[in-house]
């Protein structure tokens, strides 16, 4: 019974799961429905939900190479769009779909969409005369990549060659455009050839460009079509009414292909290219194999044969033949004592490659040039193979002073050991990767000096501009001293004794005004105060003023008294004209 | 006379705690100074002891103790030039000169470093590949060389500011300005000169590496079964570009060759 009730537990998540879980559609649709051979066409898988769904996997479909490209981000909301790259290998119609896959309890299912994959023939004698709409410019300019080898070792040469063939002869501006694949070196197409062949009865202009691919690591590489782009222009007129040169008689079908400019670009496309890369065979592999794999010559060559002790013999090492110069890497000279070989330089090309260097002669104890031993993989025949120079003999002119060479010897031998001493004291031991200069704080100071530079020219243009604005020059500086001005009243209210108080409102006025009106300071009184009106400033303003010089004059020049409220009354009546007085442009 | 007890009772309650904290501020200071006097001495010890290895031609046992001093975080340019002549005397010439080059850092005008570095230089296999250089910025360059990093600054610092200074004074001295442009464009011009050797020198001293293993094969890609690049001799100098986790490190060997080699056969200068 128990046993029964656990196993009952166990079940019915999964019972209620596959009861709850839901079949929902997603849909498959392509770019197009009709591609040729070595083409590419875009697939797109739409899901109705945004939801979390990973990226489905496309079943493998053989003649077809499908690969996730990117999800569309830029897809209204609501729906989830991945993009996927398929490139088409061979002919056929094929069936994508239905895919199935189980994600969050639910099972997603989409529709079926086919492919149909169609070779481009090559145009039949007569069939170049096709005209207008029926033109397809890719049965008249078209791709061929090829490669004699698919199968080859690591570092080992493969020759690509491309051809564009034309039966139009303005194909001009060929661009290549080729995604870089790791571990993989491809190089640049940059050997061309041109030829023309007839075919079918069409002539062709073949452009033929040569270069060659390594991978460094052994391994299955699927190279991306290489995207080739081209104008086709339209034929220009020679001089002198003479014919226009073209290949074929089909001026009237390019003249309407190209259409109302002078030229049209067209892009097109390589067969994906797929090469399986081998390892190099590891337990027979010489000591001196650096990477070089080919078949190749080897030689060296030492001159001068005949020098003096502490002169240098040129050595040339030259590697010829044929495989991948780029990996060909020096080979080990053996040391011998008395011999000082310095490091070589290297010239390579793509048939060759030299290393010159220099061996010091630092002994009459050496006689000659060591044996080189060059080694090398062959991949047509999958062995290793060594080719060994030398030695070269050489003479050392003059004969030996043995006794000097002893006493040199000795000297050397008191160098040696005579170097300077140690330090006998520590020194100042501080902890280690102290360094300041990497603190942001040091850094910062660099700052420092382009702030002064900054505030010098602020400060000139500053200074240049109040003395071409002297009205609002006098307009800073008069409302500067005005306010300490007003704080110098403010503090000299006193009900025992109003003279200061009255004084300091007389000066801050009368400076005020002064400095604002550009006249001198002293010449400012009640009396002039009608002066002001030519400034346009509100008569009930200059009334103000009046009233507050008048009340100074009453204050500093009879016995009359003040209270301190009529003080700070007249303390307002300042702090207002001066505001007001502040707002307006004293223009002359 | 029972206020003024009062206010004194009330004032050293206040003040009472505020030195006990002083003094148990003061002794935690001292105790931390006199442990780290402590660690310095145990440490100078330790180097006196090298010494004396050294002088009794047990290079071994001296590299082990000037090892011991600088695996504690503590390090100065003697210590890094004993560490240097010890390996040299040992043979290991890659060891001493990577040694050396940290003590030219701190003392590149130290006479007996210069000469047992050269030295050591003259020892290797494999001299590093000479670099082809205007006249003019060789003689910057030199003279940047004989100077710490610090002094570097300090002359960098100095030529600025100056520059900065007379730019600044310029604006405000009409009668003056021309005389003080030329003396600014003067001080540019240095300023200029200084910043290339300048940043050489903070670039050799944040990413130089030198080769420790007598021989290293620098690959073209950082794999086993890679081509050969080309060889790194006991000794040589290489930027360290990037350090992979897996054991491999990328160089550029001052003519700008780029490789891979084994992150044991080189060891950064400042690391």
């Amino acid at each position: 019974m128990i046993k029964k009730i656990i196993l009952t537990i166990l079940f019915l998540p999964i019972i209620f799961s596959h009861s709850f879980a839901e079949e929902i559609g997603f849909e498959l649709k392509l770019e197009k429905n009709k591609v040729p051979p070595g083409k590419q066409v875009y697939l797109e898988a739409v899901f109705p939900a945004n939801k979390d769904i990973s990226i489905p996997e496309i079943p493998f479909i053989e003649g077809l190479d499908i690969r996730y490209a990117r999800t569309d981000k830029e897809s209204p909301a609501g729906v989830l769009k991945y993009i996927y790259r398929i490139a088409v290998m061979k002919e056929g119609v094929f069936k994508i779909g239905p895919v199935e896959f189980d994600h969050g309890g639910d099972r997603y299912i989409s529709n079926t969409v086919y492919l149909s994959v169609e070779r481009i023939e090559l145009p039949a004698p007569g069939d170049a005369g096709q005209t207008g709409a029926s033109f397809d410019i890719s049965k008249h300019i078209f791709l061929v990549l090829d490669s004699p080898k698919s199968n080859v070792f690591v570092n080992e040469k493969v020759p690509v060659v491309l051809r564009l063939y034309s039966d139009w002869l303005d194909v001009e501006n060929i661009v290549f455009s080729q995604k870089p694949r790791e571990n993989l070196i491809a190089k640049k197409f940059d050997d061309r050839t041109v030829n023309t062949i007839e075919k079918g009865g069409i002539k062709y202009v073949v452009l033929e460009y040569r270069s060659y691919i390594y991978a460094a690591t052994p391994g299955q590489y699927d190279l991306e079509p290489i995207d080739v782009k081209f104008d086709v222009a339209k034929v220009k007129p020679p001089s002198g009414g003479s014919p226009a040169e073209t290949l074929n008689q089909n001026i009237q079908e390019y003249d309407e292909f190209i259409g109302q400019g002078s030229s049209r670009t067209v892009e097109l496309s390589t067969k994906p290219f797929s090469v399986t890369v081998a390892a190099l065979p590891q337990p027979e592999q010489p000591e001196s194999f650096t990477g070089a794999v080919g078949n190749f010559t080897f030689n060296m060559t030492a001159d001068p044969t005949s020098v003096k002790e502490g002169d240098t013999v040129g050595i040339k090492i030259s590697i010829g033949g044929e495989g991948n110069f780029d990996t060909v890497g020096m080979p080990k000279i053996v040391e011998v004592e008395g011999l000082r070989v310095y490091e070589p330089k290297s010239v390579r090309d793509k048939n060759s490659v030299s290393f010159d260097l220099e061996a010091r002669v630092l002994s009459y104890d050496v006689r000659e040039i060591p044996a080189v031993t060059f080694s090398f993989f062959n991949p047509d025949a999958a062995e290793y193979r060594s080719i060994t120079k030398g030695p070269i003999p050489i003479t050392i002119q003059g004969e030996p002073d043995r006794k000097r060479s002893a006493l040199e010897g000795e000297a050397k031998k008191t160098v040696e050991i005579n170097i300077v001493g140690l330090k006998s004291l520590p020194g100042r031991l501080s902890r280690s990767n102290m360094y300041y200069y990497r603190s942001k704080l040091f850094a910062s100071l660099a700052v420092f000096p382009i702030l002064l530079i900054i505030a010098s020219l602020v400060i000139e243009k500053r200074i240049k501009f109040l003395s071409d604005n002297p009205d609002y020059a006098a307009l800073i500086t008069s409302a500067r001293k005005a306010r300490y001005g007003l704080v110098r009243s403010q503090r000299l209210i006193n009900p025992g004794d109003h003279k200061p108080f009255y004084g300091a409102v007389f000066d801050t006025l009368q400076q005020y005004l002064g400095g604002r009106s550009l006249i001198p300071s002293a010449g400012v009184t009640a009396i002039v105060l009608d002066e002001l009106s030519r400034f346009e400033i509100d008569p009930e303003v200059l009334r103000r003023v009046k009233n507050i010089f008048s009340e100074c004059y009453l204050a500093r020049y009879t016995s009359a008294t003040f209270t301190k409220e009529e003080m700070q009354k007249t303390m307002e009546e300042m702090r207002y004209v001066i505001n007001e007085l502040n707002k307006k442009r004293f223009c002359k | 006379m029972l206020s003024t007890s009062l206010i004194k009772k009330d004032f050293v309650n206040k003040i009472m705690p505020l030195a006990r904290l002083s003094m148990i501020l003061c002794l935690f200071l001292f105790c931390c100074g006199a442990a780290a006097a402590d660690e310095r001495s145990a440490l100078e010890d330790e180097f006196y002891k090298a010494n004396s290895y050294y002088e009794a031609g047990n290079y071994k046992d001296a590299i082990g103790l000037y090892e011991t001093i600088l695996a504690s975080g503590i390090s100065s340019p003697n210590l890094h030039y004993n560490l240097g002549n010890s390996y040299l005397e040992s043979g290991q010439i890659g060891s001493a000169i990577l040694h050396y080059r940290k003590a030219i850092f701190y003392m590149p005008r130290d006479s007996g470093l210069r000469t047992n570095y050269k030295y050591a230089l003259s020892m290797m296999k494999q001299r590093d590949p000479n670099i082809s250089m205007h006249s003019l910025l060789r003689i910057v360059n030199g003279l940047f060389d004989m100077m710490t990093i610090g002094e570097s600054y300090l002359l960098f610092g100095l030529l600025y500011l100056a520059f900065a200074l007379l730019f600044a004074a310029s604006r405000f001295v009409p009668r003056y300005r021309l005389a003080v442009d030329i003396l600014a464009v003067f001080f540019f011009v240095i300023l200029v000169l200084t910043i290339l050797p300048l940043s050489n020198k903070i670039n050799d001293l944040d990413r130089e590496g030198v080769i420790i293993s007598q021989i290293a094969d620098a690959k073209i890609a950082p794999l086993d079964d890679a081509a050969s690049g080309f060889p790194m001799y006991e000794g040589m100098r290489a930027y360290i570009l990037k350090k992979m986790e897996f054991g491999w490190v990328k160089i550029k060997r001052p003519d700008g060759k780029i490789g891979w080699i084994k992150d044991k056969d080189i060891k950064a200068v400042c690391e």
